[in-house]
């Protein structure tokens, strides 16, 4: 498990560790001189007043208070003590987890989780809430149903209804039925490899061209090919449109034995 | 009072550093001794308070710092007001002289 990471995140650490080293390096020899100048500069005040050299560099020296102690101070108020910190409690971190597999694969695995069940979840809610639906116009889109009176169930819409519907209400600028039926398999009578599982469903002429679907092979329904008792003569080779076709599809030996008749 | 009993809150001595950076340039001593003097001894500011104080006004962009000879003929580094720290100096005296004024008048109250 994560050798890799960890030394991965030394060697990361170790470098902006160097940079900082070097920078402060400069720094502190910097601040060394000025010390110095200020201990020289006090000590010429004392000696003015009549001290010797050496009581006035003694004593210039006690009133600094140590010059590591100055330095120390100095180094505290840096912007990349901060850095420094970070990486000692990165270093403390991975050494902790390195010592300790078991609390460290927990740790991962909690975190796998967790932004793995996110992940899905949001992918979901970004489908299903997000995303509009792939059609134009999808907030002019609305599914009707019936309802039963007796137990206010939805229930599923008489032909004869949707024909109603279809003819006289105002309130919509087009309405298209489906009907949808269980998955069926496609093809695989003689080649077990091309077999696919398919989701089918009837629809009413103009389904497609509500939605917007573009026909991927073949045309689309016409009106009058959308009447009861129009499924006498032979059934044509049907439209299949992106959103409902599988790969295999587009393989147009298999499309042409994709067939569907009215059945109103 | 005793100069050592005294301690500088830092945003006292931020203060004190850029009034006495006001009229010229001086090095780390100078500042400490012009503080004394214009505080009437008050204050004496130790070395383990100025410096980190100078370093910290001068990465906040008020202070700029250079090598320069001192008065003695000794390599120094010297402190110059910025533009940035002119504007501090003024906002930061009129808040001081908020504070005193509100802090003499609270005070004399009975």
């Amino acid at each position: 498990m994560g050798a890799d990471f960890f030394s991965d995140g030394s060697r990361i650490a170790l470098d902006v560790r160097r940079s900082c080293v070097l920078l402060e390096a400069k720094v502190r020899e910097d601040l060394d001189d000025e010390l110095r100048s200020y201990v020289e500069l006090m000590a010429a005040e004392k000696v003015q007043r009549g001290m010797s050299h050496e009581d006035a560099f003694r004593q210039a020296w006690s009133e600094l208070g140590g010059i590591e102690q100055v330095k120390e101070s100095v180094r505290d108020v840096r912007p990349w003590v901060l850095i420094d910190t970070l990486l000692q409690d990165i270093r403390y971190a991975v050494r902790t987890l390195r010592r300790n597999r078991a609390f460290a694969f927990i740790a991962l695995l909690t975190l796998a989780l967790g932004i793995g069940a996110n992940t899905t979840i949001f992918t979901v809610v970004d489908a299903v809430l997000l995303k509009p639906l792939p059609y134009p116009e999808p907030n002019r889109l609305l599914t009707l149903w019936e309802r039963s009176r007796s137990d206010g169930e939805q229930s599923t819409v008489a032909p004869a209804n949707f024909y109603d519907w279809h003819e006289q209400s105002p309130s919509f600028s087009r309405m298209a039925a489906i009907d949808p039926y269980p998955d069926f398999i496609l093809g695989g009578s003689t080649n077990h490899a091309a077999a696919r599982r398919l989701s089918g469903a009837d629809v009413s002429a103009d389904f497609f061209s509500l939605l917007g679907t573009r026909m991927e092979l073949g045309r689309d329904f016409l009106a009058e090919e959308d009447r009861p008792g129009h499924n006498q003569g032979p059934p044509w080779p049907q439209a299949i449109s992106k959103q409902w076709a599988y790969p295999c599809t587009t393989d147009a030996a298999l499309s042409s034995r994709i067939t569907k008749t009215v059945r109103w | 009072m005793p100069p050592s009993e005294t301690e500088l809150l830092q945003g006292t001595l931020d203060l004190l550093i850029l009034k006495s950076l006001a009229l010229q340039e001086l090095h780390g001593m100078g500042i400490a001794r012009r503080i004394a003097q214009i505080t009437g001894g008050t204050f004496d500011v130790k070395a383990g308070s100025l410096f980190p104080a100078l370093y910290r006004m001068e990465h906040a962009g008020w202070l700029v710092s250079f090598w320069g000879e001192s008065e003695t003929k000794r390599k120094s580094k010297f402190y110059r007001l910025t533009q940035s720290g002119r504007k501090r100096l003024k906002t930061e005296s009129e808040r001081w002289e908020r504070i005193s004024l509100a802090m003499a008048h609270a005070l004399r109250s009975t």
